[in-house]
């Protein structure tokens, strides 16, 4: 194992100067609103949802359960910021500082493995985009959200907020009426992409919202995995981030939705993730949680057609001052449907993991099944783990399964390893990476190795 | 039974039922509640507040069609090298609704606390419902806890089994439901069990 920087090293705690061609005033109200559909050369109709969700997302209050968001300020962040005056298509085109950046979370490097279309945000909108021919030969669509609403305002329309809409939550509604930025992905009938599309994106203007809004549609039969990374640097103020993703798994598709979220620790994360899978689709999150101050984040499946499946995978770290509330819900409306949700969590050092997740099946669903199964690592006394499943079965003919278990360190595992000459940090760093194999395992190959160097350098000091 | 151990055994037909048992050091204490009424709301809250205190809770809900019963534990490790097994079944027959919401806590205080939760229910029609929320709130890293939940109709290839032996479909879930239940009851002195009606 290669040793690491001391454990308070955060390995992109960096940022660059801001540059940026339009930056809206600081909080939120009517103007601020109506300020960024305007610079973005919006249809009516979608200027007439942000007004309404702007309407509701002031009526709604707080969500009363959960973490405490009570020192989040609305009025002291930026909503939007535009940060270079049009897209750029070639990587050599990009400014230096925002190159920069990039390259020191190693995005050239992906470009060469010929990971298909790199698409990445920096501040509030895509700014480089290079989606490879292949892509738009089969009459796929990887666009950044403005430039689909652009583009495609009618396939947007049909689909926007349909699976999230703005009356959902106050933080869908925040997005919805200031969203900028995100991906839209449509994959047509029986095309099926091989290789992770990604998008890579850093918040990099202090108390900078970022809302993101993804869309993607896979049509029947199709195929598609979307990765989505996150690392941000360190400042002193709060940040929020509030994305909503939907997507929509037609009859027979498959969609796997990645994230990898290592926020720095000052980023409130706040994310409405929802899927609605029809007959025979399948659905998959796997979900990292490494950074942010408080991150909650409870990826849905919406099981609608007949024989649906739905799964969650999702992995929680936290470690001084943060809090992960985690988890996943699955909601069962059509019969034979299935899903599974696997949460994986680790509080050291005075951190805060939670399970909190869902399981619904509506009557008359007939033979239906589900999983969940939580474990959780406490490394030692400061920190705090809790769960809160609920399964709510108003069908007799379904079967549904929890379980879910809480433990420090194995003792035994810890002498078997050190008795053979492994000492104790690197013992209990392997113990860790074992504990979340399952889940890493499932991720890219430079996501994985990633994440288990990000718990190495985590699990740095973490004995004695 | 030794000095150190205790049986309390509750059947419950009140609708509103509320009691806190208190386990104090080295202890061993075994609950069994029985809920009998139709509309239930009971609340059991077990504190673990003596060093090395045990406790084994088992608790069981047998609603009539279009009964109601809600069963809330909660049991709190306040001490160290305390341990509470908790065991709860339900068989929810025709448009029943059986609510379960049990809480674990584990205090900074109490290490090497061994915390163990199940739910289990049967569904036996189409419109009976289940709804559990078992819940772990742990602030003590020196802990062994988990918990399990499963809600499922009659499994059929047990009834299928039983049936190829010759014994009839109505006996044969009767039987289950018998072993299901036992689980529970066992844990009952005979003269009290003749009470119970299943």
């Amino acid at each position: 194992m290669v040793p690491l920087p001391s454990k308070d090293h955060y390995a992109f705690g960096f940022h660059k100067p801001e540059t940026y061609v339009y930056k809206s005033k600081k909080g939120l109200d009517m103007s601020v609103e109506r300020d960024i559909s305007y610079q973005k050369l919006e249809p009516v109709w979608m200027r007439d949802i942000r007004g309404k969700a702007y309407d509701i997302f002031f009526s709604k209050k707080m969500p009363s359960w959960g973490v405490s968001l009570h020192d989040l300020s609305f009025d002291d962040m930026y909503y939007y910021i535009k940060p270079v005056e049009s897209q750029v298509s070639k990587w050599k085109k990009l400014p230096k500082d925002i190159k920069d950046t990039y390259d020191r979370i190693g995005i050239p490097e992906m470009e060469k493995k010929f990971l298909s279309g790199v698409s990445a945000q920096y501040e509030s909108e895509v700014v480089y985009k290079s989606v490879q021919k292949t892509l738009s030969a089969k009459g796929v669509i990887f666009a950044d959200m403005d430039t689909a609403l652009r583009e495609y305002p009618e396939l947007v329309r049909a689909y926007f907020g349909k699976i999230v809409p703005s009356s959902d939550n106050k933080f869908a509604a925040l997005n919805t009426s200031v969203w900028s930025g995100g991906s839209f992905i449509y994959v047509p009938k029986n095309v099926r992409i091989e290789l992770p599309l990604q998008a890579y994106f850093r918040i990099n203007a202090a108390n900078m919202g970022q809302f993101e809004r993804t869309l993607i549609i896979a049509d029947e039969g199709s195929f598609v995995h979307y990765v989505e990374g996150c690392t941000a640097p360190i400042y002193s103020t709060d940040s929020l981030h509030s994305a909503v993703v939907e997507i929509f798994v037609k009859k027979g598709a498959r969609v796997r939705y990645t994230t990898v979220q290592n926020w720095s620790t000052n980023v409130y994360n706040l994310v409405t993730k929802r899927a609605r899978v029809e007959e025979e689709g399948i659905m998959e999150w796997v979900d990292g949680n490494l950074g942010s101050k408080i991150t909650m984040k409870y990826p849905s499946v919406y099981l609608v057609g007949a024989k649906a499946h739905g799964e969650v995978l999702s992995i929680a770290y936290a470690g001084h001052g943060q809090t992960q509330d985690a988890g996943g819900k699955a909601i069962h409306l059509a019969p034979e449907t299935t899903s599974q949700i696997i949460s994986k969590s680790i509080a050291r050092n005075g951190g805060r993991t939670s399970y909190r997740g869902m399981v619904k099946m509506i009557h008359g669903i007939g033979k239906s099944k589900s999983k969940v199964v939580c474990d959780a690592l406490l490394i030692d006394d400061m920190s705090r783990s809790d769960t809160y499943p609920t399964m709510d079965i108003q069908e007799a003919s379904a079967i549904s399964e929890h379980e879910a278990s809480v433990s420090k360190i194995n003792d035994d595992q810890l002498f078997y390893l050190t008795s053979r000459g492994i000492d104790q940090q690197q013992a209990t760093s392997m113990i860790v990476n074992g504990f979340i194999e399952p889940i890493v395992k499932e991720l890219p190959l430079e996501y994985a190795v990633e994440l288990n160097r990000l718990i190495e350098l985590q699990m740095e000091g973490s004995v004695g | 039974m030794g000095d150190n151990m205790e049986k309390i055994v509750r059947l419950i037909e009140k609708n509103i039922y509320k009691e806190e048992f208190v386990v104090s050091k080295d202890k061993e204490m075994t609950i069994v509640f029985v809920c009998t009424g139709n509309n239930q709301d009971v609340d059991i809250t077990i504190r673990l507040h003596g060093n090395g205190s045990r406790v084994w809770i088992y608790g069981l809900a047998m609603g009539s069609p279009k009964s109601k019963i809600f069963i809330h534990t909660s049991q709190i490790h306040e001490s160290p090298y305390t341990v509470s097994n908790l065991l709860i079944k339900s068989v929810v027959p025709e448009a029943a609704t059986f609510h379960f919401q049990g809480n674990i806590l584990v205090t900074k205080k109490a290490k090497r606390a061994d915390a163990y939760q199940k739910n289990q229910n049967i569904l036996l029609k189409e419109n009976a419902k289940a709804e559990t929320s078992p819940q772990l709130e742990i602030e003590n890293s020196d802990v062994k806890c988990s918990h399990g939940a499963t809600t499922m109709p009659i499994p059929e290839d047990e009834i299928w089994y039983m049936k190829t032996r010759g014994i009839s479909d109505i006996s044969a879930r009767k039987l289950f439901i018998e072993g299901f239940v036992d689980d529970i009851l066992s844990n009952i002195p005979d003269r009290q069990r003749k009470e119970i009606q299943i």
